[in-house]
């Protein structure tokens, strides 16, 4: 029911029940809601009855089932079989050649007269149709009856026996007898008495035997006064002109070069992530630089597969280990991560690049420049590697490269780099461990002059493992022209004391802006030439502090191996193995790619 | 780790040579004949609707003109 307010302030209040209005101005309100009505009461009457339960009498009715068999009634259809009659419908239809008919119609062809003929209207209608058919009477050809002449038959039989005597062979039999007896037994007894032997004589014969001098000793005794012994018993190297080779250094002479009867690593290996240093199970490491590759290579197989998880590239970018092998320390990024899983087992490798990778494609994208002033070579480099978080050192020339000069499109960091290291005949080379690049030129030290330059590395033959070698050979170059583009100088370089007649091709590099930079590029052209080898060697990765023994051999090294003819080469490359065998046992050992010069070295 | 394997391919390829000469002649083929610096003597083409002149330093990259050179200073040095 729906309230309606009254007018004025009053409101209206609807009583349900009925209202007892108290004395004076007071109003009673039922403010209380009325209690729950009480339930009404039920009346129930409880009657009880009960029935007797027992079983029923049995009610028992049988009935008698007789089998007998039915009678057998059989039913047959019979059908008398015999031979029909034969009929013989014989139709003999003739088959012969048919009569050729032959059938011509000639027209004569001349000119038609010519036909006057006035003009006539015709009107048109509908022409009457006209049938003309031409019935050719169709029937059967007589029959031609043309048998064949060719009479078959089946050729005589005829039976061609080759009869062999088959015989038995004389039986022949051959005996050897040879009597077989008892030899005569034979006897004999050796009697040795037994008794104390006779005392040895002890005599003196002569006034004594003179010993052998002794043999002087082998390492370097320094004569009195201020003289210097000089063992010139070694093979004598001949030199140019009239120089004389003085065998005064430990490798000078082979025979002098202390040798050991053994050689004992202890080969330590470890590899880490990085920077929370968690430890990456591995079962093969392997590790190469070239000077042809600024970058390092790493290649890892893991003992663990499930260590692959903890290598996965996230947000922050590729993951960063660490490998340490004999106390040498590597970081690489880890770029790639293979996995082989093959019934019952699961081989996971990853690779990578040394962190020097970052500048160069994908990691660092491709720009353009244009420098407008002067600049030093190192300059161009030093902006280059800004803000990038690498350092250079800078180990080959430098010189002055005008404004305008230097301008690119489309190169990574890394590629402008290689770009002005090139232009002085220099390479690129990565740091093993650090955020570092090294530039140096790409012959160090020019072939004709390695048998007077002290070498970085002494590889004595006994720790060599392995050694092969492959032909290399160059034309014998003796003159280069290395010429600027626009700007610069265009300057013959020729080695000395040739006549500048084999030419190698000609070197045109916009930033061969000096005379300076246009000699050194054209020394490594020239270094590069006449007969090589390339001599790969197999040596242990001895630990870094093991004095006297080559460590880690790094491109551009000079290493020069000792053996009956001391020889010097440049190191090109280098792989480092590490290897867990199935005994347990760690095996680190390092191939050097070595250039071995005969034309202008030993 | 790079995954277009075309660059890697023409990455592996030299760079063609870049030749530095003088044009001696032209011929009747439209061809000039170029004395390079070091002394050899090779034909080139000119590109479209370029013309060189007899005497002329030109630059020449896979047997065109690419360019023309100036006449830089030379030094003859000795290593």
């Amino acid at each position: 029911m729906a309230y309606t307010p009254p007018p004025g302030n009053a409101v209206a209040l609807a009583f349900a029940g009925p209202y007892d209005a108290p004395h004076g101005r007071v109003v009673a309100l039922a403010m209380r809601d009325p209690g729950p009505p009480l339930p009404v009461v039920q009346r129930y009457v409880a009657a009880s009855s009960s029935l007797g339960w027992a079983m029923a009498p049995t009610t028992r009715r049988a009935a008698r089932v007789v089998l007998v068999r039915a009678p057998t009634r059989e039913r047959s259809t019979a059908a008398t079989w015999s031979s029909a009659e034969r009929r013989a419908t014989a139709l003999p239809i003739g088959w012969r050649v048919a009569d050729a008919v032959q059938r011509y119609a000639a027209f004569e062809w001349s000119t038609a007269p010519t036909t006057q003929m006035s003009r006539v209207a015709l009107p048109w209608s509908a022409v009457e149709r006209l049938t003309r058919g031409d019935a050719l009477a169709w029937g059967r050809p007589p029959a031609h009856v043309a048998a064949p002449s060719v009479s078959w038959r089946a050729p005589a039989l005829q039976t061609v026996r080759a009869a062999m005597p088959w015989t038995m062979p004389a039986q022949r039999i051959h005996a050897a007898a040879s009597p077989w007896s008892v030899p005569a037994q034979q006897r004999r007894r050796w009697v040795l008495p037994w008794s104390v032997a006779p005392r040895v004589p002890w005599r003196v014969r002569g006034p004594g035997v003179q010993p052998p001098e002794e043999p002087e000793p082998s390492h370097y005794i320094a004569p009195a006064g201020n003289r210097v012994r000089l063992n010139l018993t070694c093979p004598q190297l001949e030199l140019r002109g009239s120089q004389v080779a003085v065998p005064l250094g430990p490798a000078a002479c082979y025979f002098a070069w202390p040798k050991q009867r053994s050689y004992i690593v202890l080969n330590t290996a470890s590899v880490v992530r990085l920077p929370d240093r968690t430890p990456i199970a591995v079962q093969s490491i392997q590790i190469r630089a070239s000077v042809d590759d600024v970058v390092w290579s790493f290649s890892l197989q893991l003992a663990d597969p499930a260590h692959l998880a903890l290598l996965r590239a996230d947000a922050d970018g590729p993951k960063v280990i660490e490998i340490n092998l004999n106390g040498y320390v590597w970081t690489a990024l880890v770029e790639t991560r293979n996995q082989d899983r093959q019934f019952p087992g699961r081989a996971v490798s990853i690779a990578g690049r040394s962190q020097t990778a970052l500048l160069d494609a994908p990691f660092a994208p491709v720009r353009a420049k244009v420098q407008d002033a002067d600049r030093q070579a190192q300059q161009l480099v030093d902006e280059e590697l800004a803000l990038t978080g690498f350092v250079v050192q800078y180990d080959t020339l430098t010189w002055l490269v005008p404004g305008g000069v230097w301008h690119y499109d489309g190169k990574t960091p890394l590629d402008a780099v290689r770009t002005v290291a090139a232009a002085a005949g220099a390479v690129v080379q990565s740091h093993p461990w650090d955020k570092s690049i090294r530039i140096a030129p790409r012959y160090p030290v020019s072939p004709w002059a390695w048998t007077t330059t002290a070498p970085d590395r002494q590889i004595p033959d006994d720790i060599v493992l392995r050694d092969t070698m492959r032909t290399a050979s160059k034309p014998l170059y003796d003159y280069v022209l290395v010429s600027g583009e626009q700007v610069g100088v265009c300057d013959p370089i020729i080695r000395q004391g040739s006549a500048g007649e084999v030419r190698a091709p000609m070197v045109v590099d916009p930033l061969i802006t000096t005379h300076p930079v246009a000699l050194e590029r054209g020394r490594n052209v020239l270094s590069d030439r006449g007969q090589q080898d390339l001599v790969d060697i197999v040596i242990p990765l001895f630990p870094a502090s093991t004095p006297g023994q080559p460590g880690l051999v790094l491109p551009l090294h000079l290493v020069e191996v000792v053996e009956l003819q001391a020889w010097k080469a440049l190191a090109v490359a280098v792989e480092i193995h590490a290897q867990t065998t199935e005994s347990g046992a760690l095996v680190v050992d390092q191939t050097i790619t070595m250039e071995r010069h005969y034309s202008d070295a030993n | 780790m790079r995954t277009n394997l075309w660059s890697d391919l023409v990455g592996l390829i030299p760079a063609a040579r870049y030749i530095k000469g003088n044009v001696i002649a032209e011929n009747a083929d439209g061809s000039y004949t170029v004395a390079t610096s070091d002394g050899a003597t090779i034909r080139a083409r000119a590109q479209s609707e370029q013309a060189w002149s007899v005497g002329m330093g030109v630059f020449i990259q896979e047997a065109r003109i690419v360019d023309s050179s100036p006449n830089l200073f030379g030094l003859t040095q000795f290593v």
